[in-house]
């Protein structure tokens, strides 16, 4: 079956015409993305440098300024402790959203109660909210947490309930006839099941939590990686102010690049395709 | 004493828009064990229906099913069910040897080597090679053809030691050559292991290939409309025995009576 795959097409290996596949291949895969952002990176570089504008810094003195903010100033400090409350809300966010968003797909019960709640605050746009969160938590870390916390819980939840929602009834009646317990079936057929759903909600949450765990940091206006560039900008100092907003993009591309592989291992089994019969 | 004993058992459904539906008149019937029956009829005759009335997959509105004397309220232990898609009943997230290991984990009543899970590597490759299947316990059933996903669904089944087999049209989305080994190995596995075997077909020539008895359900759910012994001898081959005058007549005559129905296929 999977033998007859390797073998080459007849007639296509030994055309005489020019071959542009390898052209084909670079201008459909994401090489050609990256290609764009180091041209864009050197055109950058380039004007910055023949040009003198205090808005624009050339990039080697913002790398220059990086070096310098990570190893003696206040970035490393503040990227770590935006990092903290990033993973501390996103910990919390991803047992709430996945415990309440499954059990809301599983038991009718559950799903009875919740709904209501979840379709109403889910409304809400988080800074509708602030003013009361402020005035309720402080300026402290525990309104950090918990912005994090509300924001990141909802696409986790509802991506669980979708997933819990999508056992197949030849699924859940396997489980019937193997006589699993209700509790047997919830972990060794409905979490599985609902697995891929619960990850692409655990992704979106990701984007998601970083912003706002930069967002936080400017609001409550005393801490991380938001307070970085909000003060870098206050002294104007625009070098500083590039190199804490590169550092946010490099690291949420980073984050999402670590949970994009662990969500290919996790879920391996799907990426197989259907064998023929 | 019966292996299953069908006394009176209907099945009532409301829809959506508060109808009452037959989704099968009541119908009695008793299973010797070690038979090998099946039960063949038009799409809505409600052939699946009674099968899952007899897995305790579904409760009647009417009568009661018996196993081995005892009536069926939830699935019985002794009773493993094999479904038509294997794609979704075999669990797509484990492989073939995890799969197995699903059954055995959950199996009725484990005996010898088997009971002792760290055995249980060695007895998942006996299992698959009983089903005629080798070195693919690591692949995942999505690698698999249908009719290899199917042989490990039985496999599965047969590591939680049933006494009794359902399957539900199993080899029906399965190529016709696949069709023809499945079917022998079906009657492989059934003699070996002493099994009961309830089979749904639709597929009346598969039916007297493989049954001691056919039953034919009339269609809308009415009920039993034949219920015919096959007495052509074993084992069977798919050449000879479908060749047999005694195997040619029955199949006229069911044929015949299905076909007459007024109803459109």
């Amino acid at each position: 079956m999977t033998a007859e795959r390797t073998l080459p097409l007849p007639g296509l290996a030994s055309a005489p015409r020019p071959n542009f596949a390898w052209a084909r291949h670079y201008l459909r895969s994401r090489a050609f993305g990256w290609t764009l952002v180091a041209l864009m990176l050197v055109a950058w570089q380039v004007t910055a440098s023949a040009i003198f504008m205090p808005e624009l810094p050339s990039l080697s003195a913002i790398g220059a300024e990086w070096v310098l903010q990570m190893r003696e100033g206040e970035l490393a400090p503040a990227l770590l402790e935006t990092l903290r409350v990033a993973a501390i809300g996103y910990a919390i966010a991803a047992v709430a959203g996945i415990t309440v968003g499954f059990l809301m797909g599983r038991v009718r019960i559950i799903w009875a109660m919740a709904e209501p709640f979840v379709e109403l605050l889910r409304q809400i746009p988080i800074s509708a909210i602030l003013p009361l969160l402020i005035l309720y938590l402080g300026v402290d870390d525990a309104l950090r947490i918990v912005i994090v916390v509300i924001v990141a819980s909802f696409p986790i939840l509802l991506n669980s309930f979708a997933g819990a929602r999508s056992l197949s009834r030849t699924m859940r009646l396997t489980a019937e006839t193997f006589r699993l317990s209700w509790w047997q079936t919830q972990v060794e057929i409905g979490l599985p099941a609902a697995l891929p759903y619960i990850l692409v909600g655990m992704r979106q949450a990701l984007a998601m939590t970083l912003v706002m765990a930069v967002i936080t940091g400017m609001l409550a206006g005393n801490s991380g990686i938001g307070y970085f560039i909000l003060e870098a900008q206050q002294v104007l100092n625009v070098r500083a102010l590039f190199a804490g907003v590169l550092t946010v993009a490099a690291v949420g591309y980073l984050l999402n690049a670590i949970f994009l592989l662990i969500e290919r291992r996790l879920t391996r089994w799907r990426a197989i395709g259907t064998a023929g019969d | 004493m019966s292996a299953v004993r069908i006394r009176g058992v209907g099945k009532r459904y409301t829809t959506a828009t508060g109808e009452t539906v037959t989704g099968l008149s009541p119908v009695s019937l008793s299973i010797e064990p070690g038979s090998f029956i099946s039960i063949v009829g038009r799409s809505g005759c409600g052939k699946s229906t009674l099968l899952r009335l007899v897995a305790g997959l579904e409760q009647p509105t009417a009568g009661a099913v018996e196993i081995d004397g005892a009536p069926v309220a939830a699935p019985p232990d002794s009773v493993r069910y094999v479904f038509q898609n294997y794609a979704e009943s075999l669990l797509p997230w484990k492989t073939v040897r995890e799969n197995i290991r699903f059954g055995l984990r959950h199996a009725y009543a484990l005996e010898g080597r088997e009971a002792d899970p760290r055995q249980w590597d060695a007895v998942i490759e006996e299992k698959l090679a009983e089903v005629g299947l080798h070195g693919i316990s690591g692949r995942y059933p999505a690698e698999l053809s249908g009719g290899m996903q199917q042989r490990v669904a039985i496999a599965r089944a047969l590591a939680s030691r049933p006494r009794i087999l359902l399957l539900d049209e199993p080899f029906s989305a399965v190529d016709a050559l696949s069709r023809a080994k499945l079917q022998d190995l079906l009657l492989d596995v059934w003699r070996s292991h002493g099994l009961t075997i309830l089979f749904v077909t639709h597929d009346i020539d598969e039916a007297l290939y493989l049954s001691d008895r056919v039953i034919v359900l009339a269609p809308g759910g009415k009920g039993i409309e034949e219920d015919a012994p096959v007495t052509v001898s074993r084992p069977r081959d798919q050449i000879e025995t479908r060749a047999h005058e005694t195997y040619l007549n029955l199949r006229g005559e069911i044929l015949h009576r299905v076909l007459q129905e007024g109803a459109p296929a």
